[in-house]
């Protein structure tokens, strides 16, 4: 999926990220503080595609809008092309953005219902400068899009158009400004089965065409298999396995990537595996030790024998238990330590 | 127990658009017993959810019904007001997408149920507080939370809720339309595996709108997919998730990655196109512009639902299969 060079694409990394939120009661008073990113170290390679899953509440959305400077970054740094979107400001800040352009997961949420496609299109078209004709631009936009011909949609607003026409309008959006990274913020889980086929491909051609780097964020471990080169699987804030698509899928060290595994349906297949009881977990409650313990099915089966002690009161931190594929799990090393 | 619940025959709804009729149902039948799980897939558009309001007699006004839907004794096409809110709840009852706004969110959740429960059952106050809280713990959650207000539970925790709910008149029949879509996939497993137990306990049918296909393998037994206000394929659902016949069928299964299956990485399948607009649908198979394996028939001859064997399918390549 990486094929070919891509002079265009940017790589980014990101290093010890931290991100905090004041979080307030109803009707005043504070409640402390919570880590919604906490610690978060990785990069991904120009034209790459990586994938960051988990449940809601683990921070992968706001991971997401740290990649764009979109949200304040409490400690660590990003880097995009070389560039650190949280010293950036004015025009500098403008220019980032230009190469690092995002695409949400409700388009109603992303478009002005009063805007004509056109219109939308050709905002960013304006606000970035580009060179060239704009009509031009945003006609090339909205054809790479799938939207043809595109003269067709100029004057359509986004009630007249189907959910997956409104994603496309979006995405042309997006890459009018021929970015060098395009986030994907659960790019397709508010469309149709049929059309989400249509909308991953178009991601995936138009980051080759263009030469981008594609980071999509997602809770659907079958679409990071479909598309991803490499997965990080993040839980409260950190990540917790990392790889390539092809290993973390099919042989996940961490028993949460396990447990997410298990219970990701699949079409004609009844599930015989146990579901993780509980509610998704609470950033502004973090647990001792491995933040996953209370609901670790390793730790419950009595699995974990001596690490046991290790699980309730250290941190575990990312290590490469199996070369290239790493895992912040004391049970998951010390079984790959003692491995030939 | 072989109680026919629902039956529907030859459905029809149009809805008028700029003063022509255009058909959202066109002509469905559909059987129920009781203690079945039924799943109706399509993608949006297809008609499905029109189908589920007009079991409950809940369409718009701009709505014209034919045909028939009969609910035990019920004739609900046609059915007077009175009459339909007897079978409401207590007859069939109803689990809707997006439970965050299903409720008042200035009232306490568990006062909300007990409400709806004095609303549709002669029992005194005290009596419904006891059935909220037997319904609380049925559905999985603890009856403590029953003084919290909706913003103070997840999305999980407020679709079970809505099932407490829909369970309030202890009705044989309960639809779910996407009851799943907007849940996380931890809280999805959850709520699916509630609504299979819920189903043996309590001999409960369900009938499951959806278009994700993964949610009927769950807890479906027989699925119904539909295109264009019909169906086009019908059949058991281990088989017909498996082995799709239908093309329309075929690229809806396809287009589900399965984590671990090397001919799913890359992009999924798709399929090309939008389905047609109620009040232009296409001549001949309603599915042929969009089919990859339409042929001369197709533009033409409008395929009827035949049985293949435990299958019903629509189409005129799967009569040739059969034929040959």
């Amino acid at each position: 999926m990486t094929e070919g060079t891509q002079g265009h694409a940017a790589g980014l990394e990101v290093r010890d990220l931290e991100v905090r939120f004041a979080s307030r009661r109803l009707f005043g008073g504070s409640g402390g503080e919570v880590r919604a990113v906490d610690g978060v170290s990785f990069h991904v390679d120009p034209g790459e595609v990586f994938c960051i899953a988990g449940e809601s509440g683990c921070g992968k959305t706001t991971l997401g809008r740290a990649l764009l400077g979109l949200v304040k970054v409490h400690s660590g740094k990003v880097w995009i092309s070389g560039l650190d979107p949280a010293q950036l400001s004015g025009e500098e800040l403008r220019k980032f953005r230009r190469r690092v352009q995002v695409v949400f997961q409700d388009p109603m949420g992303s478009l002005n219902p009063r805007q004509s496609v056109y219109e939308a299109v050709a905002e960013g078209v304006r606000i970035h400068r580009l060179q060239g004709d704009e009509r031009e631009i945003v006609a090339r936009a909205l054809a790479r899009a799938g939207l043809r011909p595109p003269e067709r949609f100029f004057l359509n607003y986004p009630h007249e158009l189907s959910g997956g026409q409104r994603q496309r309008v979006v995405i042309a959006a997006a890459i009018a400004l021929e970015p060098q990274v395009l986030v994907g913020d659960e790019p397709v889980s508010m469309l149709d089965a049929s059309v989400r086929g249509e909308i991953l491909k178009l991601l995936v051609e138009l980051k080759d065409e263009i030469g981008m780097t594609l980071v999509l964020i997602t809770h659907d471990l079958a679409f990071a298999w479909a598309l991803a080169d490499r997965v990080a699987i993040m839980y409260l804030g950190k990540i917790v396995e990392l790889g390539p698509a092809q290993t973390v899928l099919t042989e996940p060290l961490h028993p949460y990537t396990q447990s997410l595994l298990a219970v990701s349906p699949e079409v004609g297949r009844r599930r015989t595996h146990e579901v993780l009881s509980g509610e998704p977990p609470d950033p502004s409650h973090i647990p001792t030790g491995c933040r996953f313990h209370p609901r670790c099915p390793v730790l419950r089966s009595g699995e974990a024998g001596s690490q046991e002690p290790r699980c309730l009161g250290e941190v575990p931190v990312l290590e490469e238990p199996v070369p290239g594929h790493r895992a912040a799990c004391h049970v998951a090393v010390a079984r790959g330590d003692r491995a030939p | 127990m072989n109680r026919t619940l629902l039956e529907i025959k030859n459905l029809r709804v149009s809805y008028e658009v700029r003063g022509t009729k255009a058909p959202a149902v066109d002509g469905v039948d559909l059987t129920l017993q009781a203690g079945d799980a039924l799943g109706l897939a399509g993608e949006s558009g297809c008609g499905k959810s029109t189908l589920a309001l007009a079991c409950l007699g809940l369409l718009p006004r701009n709505a014209t019904v034919e045909g028939s839907v009969r609910f035990l004794d019920t004739e609900v096409v046609g059915a007077k007001p009175g009459r339909l809110r007897a079978l409401r709840w207590a007859g069939i009852s109803m689990v809707f997408q997006g439970a965050m706004n299903a409720f008042n969110p200035v009232k306490r959740v568990g006062d909300q149920v007990v409400e709806a429960i004095l609303l549709h059952q002669n029992v005194s106050r005290s009596e419904a507080r006891g059935r909220m809280r037997e319904l609380f713990e049925h559905v999985g959650i603890a009856p403590r939370r029953a003084g919290d207000y909706p913003h103070e539970f997840s999305g999980g925790m407020r679709q079970r809720v809505m099932i407490a709910m829909a369970l309030a008149c202890d009705p044989p029949l309960v639809i779910a339309d996407e009851p799943t879509t907007a849940l996380d996939v931890m809280i999805q497993a959850q709520i699916l595996n509630l609504l299979a137990q819920l189903r043996e306990e309590r001999n409960l049918a369900l009938l499951v709108i959806t278009h994700d296909l993964s949610v009927l393998a769950q807890v479906t037994d027989r699925v119904a997919v539909m295109y264009a206000g019909r169906i086009v394929e019908e059949g058991f659902a281990a088989e017909l998730l498996t082995t799709p016949r239908h093309p329309y069928t075929k690229s809806l299964v396809g287009a589900f990655p399965v984590v671990g299956d090397p001919a799913s990485r890359g992009v999924p399948a798709g399929l090309p196109g939008d389905p047609p607009h109620p009040e232009a649908r296409p001549r001949g198979c309603a599915f042929h512009p969009r089919c990859p394996a339409a042929f001369e028939p197709c533009d033409r001859i409008d395929p009827v639902l035949e049985r293949h064997g435990s299958r019903l399918a629509a189409c005129h390549l799967v009569a040739e299969e059969e034929a040959r």
